[in-house]
């Protein structure tokens, strides 16, 4: 397990955000391996950074608030963490030196140089470049308006405009595929698989409902080591279950978990079904 | 209700003290070596709190000694005879412990303080003096870490270990070391605020 699958393992064991069979594969080492209660302590003191910084998750944030700040060494810490945020607020420099802008580098350069042709030179290099990278890219990437954007927010405001076109408007290529709920165990067995062929733009998903009468859903796609990848709220049920459309860049091959969760007349979210998904490199 | 009784009941239940006798036999059972049992014990202590904690359980320390209570009582020869590591051992004896007390315990302490608060203040002000107190070099790793973290580059161990030539688990480590030894400054200082007024005796 890579260093930072294991960092967020540990830190939604901390939310208390993992099933039992996890919750009990973690208190194992945690009990038998010396060197998890450090990497433990380190992602619990990360984990109060952030919810101090202010940079969780919304869905993070809620379950630290619901199931983490139980004792009084929590509370002191997080105290500490947020009169870091304090202070960080009020130092106005930046600590980290600022790098020379490229220009000015990029002049001094030229200023050095006593031989004009190859001054003369790398500006042409220099004004190609500038003019055909940006042209390069855009016939190669896909249009995107929120480029500038986190980049978990940006797949999130994707999804929300994919969502809002009906499905007439839709003139990509797409692959439907329905999944049923799994069992909480994992087997390898349970993980629906797909081959997306390179030319599939959006992936149209069935989430089947189990016996669930909620009349709004939220869905959690997470990398099966737990690191998460983008959430919808607000998702209504169709009468075989939810419809989702993905653009199948936000898939790579790799194995999925979706989390679907009811929303209950007081706003309580309680999970409803997980689905299993193995998205496989498309044949040759 | 049900909880305040049940909790009392717990109690009352589990208050039991260890003699020294005890105690130290258990602290002999962790490790013959004095230094290293009470290592042991503290991380077993710690471990255990986690235990609860991710089990909503706010008495968590209580439970913990409760814990560690009953393995202590387990007789000389019961010790004397287990073989293998201690620790899985504690976490067999905790999950009943959280069978018997703590379904009807959750009870959650205050919630979250806000930013705006006193506490927090003093904690600033403390906060200033410690980290004035740091070395350059200390300085120098926490304080971009920290603004590399607010401006949710949560993968800044990564971006910084490359500018400073050290890997990213070494950095974690390093400055998790440093945030451990400014929380003790900061809460020293506190502490001494409030009883003195006095923070000049607060080295890191």
């Amino acid at each position: 397990m890579s260093e930072q699958s294991n960092e967020r393992i540990l830190r939604r064991y901390l939310l208390a955000d993992l099933d039992e069979l996890e919750r009990e594969k973690i208190e194992e080492r945690l009990f038998s391996d010396e060197g998890l209660a450090a990497e433990l302590a380190r992602a619990e003191a990360e984990l109060i950074d952030d919810y101090a910084l202010g940079v969780l998750s919304n869905r993070d944030r809620n379950l630290l608030e619901e199931n983490f700040i139980l004792n009084d060494e929590r509370r002191q810490n997080l105290v500490f963490a947020q009169a870091i945020d304090g202070y960080l607020e009020e130092i106005d420099a930046p600590i980290e030196t600022q790098p020379e802008p490229w220009y000015k580098r990029f002049l001094w350069l030229l200023g050095t140089n006593k031989r004009w042709t190859m001054a003369a030179t790398m500006v042409a290099a220099v004004i190609v470049l500038v003019i055909t990278v940006p042209i390069v890219l855009k016939l190669v990437a896909p249009k995107d308006q929120f480029s500038s954007l986190p980049q978990r927010e940006q797949m999130e405001r994707r999804l929300a405009e994919l969502n809002k076109q009906t499905l007439s408007s839709q003139v990509l290529p797409t692959i439907e595929l329905s999944l049923q709920p799994s069992n909480l165990l994992r087997d390898v067995g349970e993980f629906k698989r797909i081959e997306i062929a390179r030319d599939v733009r959006v992936l149209n998903l069935t989430f089947e409902l189990p016996n669930s009468q909620h009349n709004k859903y939220i869905l959690i796609a997470r990398k099966v080591e737990g690191d998460e990848l983008f959430s919808i709220n607000d998702l209504s049920p169709k009468p075989n279950g939810l419809l989702l459309r993905i653009p199948a860049e936000f898939l790579p091959a790799d194995d999925y978990q979706f989390e679907v969760q009811g929303i209950d007349a007081a706003g309580k979210s309680a999970r409803v079904a997980i689905y299993y998904l193995r998205v496989l490199n498309p044949a040759s | 209700m049900k909880s305040i009784e049940a909790y009392l009941a717990f109690q009352m239940k589990t208050d039991s003290r260890l003699t020294k006798t005890e105690f130290d036999d258990f602290l002999i059972w962790l490790d013959p070596d004095p230094d290293r049992a009470a290592q042991r014990y503290e991380g077993i202590r710690r471990r255990l709190i986690w235990f609860y904690l991710n089990r909503q359980c706010s008495p968590a320390e209580d439970l913990t000694d409760e814990t560690i209570n009953r393995v202590a009582r387990k007789p000389k020869e019961w010790k004397e005879n287990y073989e293998g590591d201690p620790m899985p051992f504690f976490h067999a004896v905790a999950k009943n412990v959280f069978r018997e007390y703590c379904r009807e315990l959750k009870r959650k302490i205050e919630p979250p303080p806000e930013t705006s608060n006193p506490e927090l203040e003093s904690h600033v002000i403390c906060l200033k003096e410690c980290i004035a107190k740091l070395t350059t070099e200390s300085r120098n790793l926490i304080l971009p870490y920290y603004q590399g973290r607010k401006r949710a580059k949560i993968d800044c161990h990564k971006e910084m270990g490359e500018k400073l030539g050290i890997n990213p688990g070494a950095l974690r480590a390093r400055i998790h070391r440093i945030r451990t030894k400014l929380r003790e400054c900061v809460e020293k200082c506190v502490a001494n605020q409030a009883g003195s007024n006095n923070i000049g005796s607060v080295g890191i």
